[in-house]
């Protein structure tokens, strides 16, 4: 039992050192093109005032914008790394789920704050008033 | 099934339930239907066993006096607590490592940023938990503390518990999210919570206690020291070959309670203990004052020769592992019971209770003393037992020695298809 526990304690060190050495390295190399062109990107993109007859053309795991909280996200790209499934996403495609994004399809808990820090990733303007 | 056995079956159960449950919510066709869902149902099922696990292993700990006949003696019951205890670690270090796959898919940023304490605050006390729980088990397994300071260290498993639960049920989870499994997790969290309450927090309070009185410290040898107590109100009642908690309250020695057989018989007024000088507590023992109080939790323990199913017995000891024998040998009554004692040190001079037990043996005829001095005779074999006491099947062994002698006893007698059963040992790994 000892050995194994020696094992598992070696893997998860060099696990976690080599994400986070990778993940944080990675992130001050690129940082300041990165946010500068996210920055950028974001500014242009929030420009974009989308209504929702614009949006529900973009209904598929393919094409997929989404509105919550009256801001566009096109989550095309975010297809297969939601921890919850595809499933759970793709019937909100071309759709507003700001509702089904706070109770997580009703199951009642919220996101994350990491979760919503990525969402912000996948910004791409506002709703149409 | 014999009632022994029970309790690891019933821990086997409470490890499997949490599953069981995690099925019966989500079917299991979409719990694995992509890469990210798999991810995440391998690390949810790590997770909610891992925290079983650990909640088990405290409850364990409790050293509860009714869970000795349901796994056949307290150091069984240690040897659940290690086991279960080294796994659950095992199995919360792989329950990140797995989850933060779904995340290297996104970025690797995202990644690293799942192991930073901060991002999310339920995340962060499974951080805190499990970064603990590391710190506390490499001061368990791979660094040698002095008991007393390595104790204090283990009361901090009550933080691991505490912030491992917030995760647990706050995180968006099969817990938080479905009814059942909140319902079990928090029976069996309710239990953990119990127990660490009852032997840590509320331990001097709740715990029944036996106050003695050191009437005589004998020097046996130059390190062996026979510690003579009486009672100063009721006397702990015990079978011969069980063991105590003792905690002494003279100066000069730390009180923290240490495991010791009782070399007493069941028939003496004085209660009495032998202990050999292994390290900085035993030291000190041989310096202890007459008059000083030893307060004592217990009796424990299955290692005893009435505990058996055959009368013919073999008793196997070896060096300071005699202590058991000596109470059994005071106590016993030949009552169509025959033993065979293989009193097994390095030299003559360390026999140091031949003795008592030739006495024992003078009156008793179905009692024989068997001398097994290594420097003489070499190391004692079971070859060696049959020559002497004949064939084994029908006999019942009692084992109580150092760790690799015990091994190697054991694993001869099971070559010579003698039952595990039959085999009996007490391991003093606390």
């Amino acid at each position: 039992m000892k050995k194994t526990v020696a094992v598992s304690l070696f893997i998860f060190f060099v696990v976690v050192t080599s994400v986070l050495v990778a993940g944080l390295v990675f992130y001050q190399n690129n940082y300041n093109n990165k946010t500068e062109n996210f920055t950028n990107n974001i500014n242009d993109s929030i420009k974009v005032t989308l209504d929702m007859s614009e949006i529900k053309k973009h209904n598929n795991i393919n094409d997929c914008y989404m509105v919550m909280n009256n801001k566009v996200y096109d989550l095309t790209s975010y297809f297969g790394s939601h921890p919850g499934g595809d499933r759970a996403m793709v019937l909100y495609c071309g759709e507003n789920a700001t509702q089904a994004y706070a109770t997580k399809g009703g199951e009642g808990s919220r996101h994350s704050s990491y979760a919503k820090n990525l969402l912000a990733q996948y910004l791409i303007g506002n709703l149409a008033k | 099934m014999k009632k022994e056995r029970v309790g690891a079956f019933v821990i086997f159960i409470l490890l499997f339930l949490p599953i069981v449950f995690w099925v019966s919510r989500i079917p299991l066709i979409d719990r694995f239907d992509s890469f990210n869902p798999i991810i995440t149902s391998i690390g949810q099922i790590l997770g909610l066993v891992g925290m079983a696990m650990f909640v088990i292993t405290i409850i364990l700990s409790s050293r509860l006096k009714f869970l000795e006949d349901y796994f056949g003696g307290l150091n069984k019951i240690y040897f659940w607590h290690h086991f279960l205890g080294g796994f659950s670690l095992v199995f919360l270090l792989f329950h990140p490592m797995v989850l933060v796959l779904k995340f290297i898919t996104t970025s690797l940023r995202s990644a690293a940023l799942f192991f930073i304490p901060g991002t999310d605050l339920f995340i962060t006390f499974g951080i805190i938990a499990l970064l603990t729980l590391i710190l506390l088990l490499i001061f368990t397994l791979f660094i040698n503390f002095p008991y007393k300071t390595w104790k204090i260290t283990h009361k901090f498993m009550g933080v691991v518990f505490f912030f491992a639960i917030l995760h647990t049920f706050f995180i968006p989870s099969d817990v938080s999210l479905y009814l059942p499994m909140k319902i079990y997790m928090g029976f069996l969290v309710s239990l953990g919570i119990l127990a660490y309450l009852y032997r840590t927090i509320f331990g001097s309070i709740l715990v029944k206690k036996f106050f003695y009185t050191v009437d005589q410290i004998n020097q046996l040898n130059d390190k062996v020291v026979e510690i003579v107590m009486s009672a100063k109100s009721e006397r702990i009642n015990f079978l011969p070959g069980q063991f105590i908690f003792i905690s002494f309250r003279g100066e000069g020695i730390s009180r923290e309670s240490h495991p010791f057989s009782i070399s007493s018989g069941v028939q003496e007024d004085k209660l009495k203990v032998i202990v050999k000088n292994l390290g900085d507590y035993t030291a000190k023992l041989g310096n202890l004052k007459t008059g000083i109080e030893a307060k004592i939790e217990g009796p424990f323990g299955k290692f005893s020769y009435l505990h058996s199913s055959s009368r013919d017995q073999v008793w196997i000891a070896g060096g300071v592992g005699i202590t058991p024998f000596i109470s059994m040998a005071k106590s016993f009554v030949n009552n169509n019971y025959k033993v065979d004692l293989y009193y097994c040190t390095q030299t003559e001079d360390e026999m140091i209770f031949s003795k008592e037990f030739s006495e024992i043996s003078i009156k008793n005829s179905n009692f024989r003393l068997v001398p097994f001095c290594a420097d003489i005779k070499g190391r004692i074999s079971v070859q060696a037992i049959v020559n002497f006491s004949g064939n084994l099947l029908q006999k019942d062994f009692f084992l109580c020695g150092p760790p690799l002698m015990m091994k190697n006893i054991r694993s001869q007698l099971i070559g010579m298809d003698v039952s595990r059963k039959n085999i009996h040992s007490e391991e003093f790994n606390f």
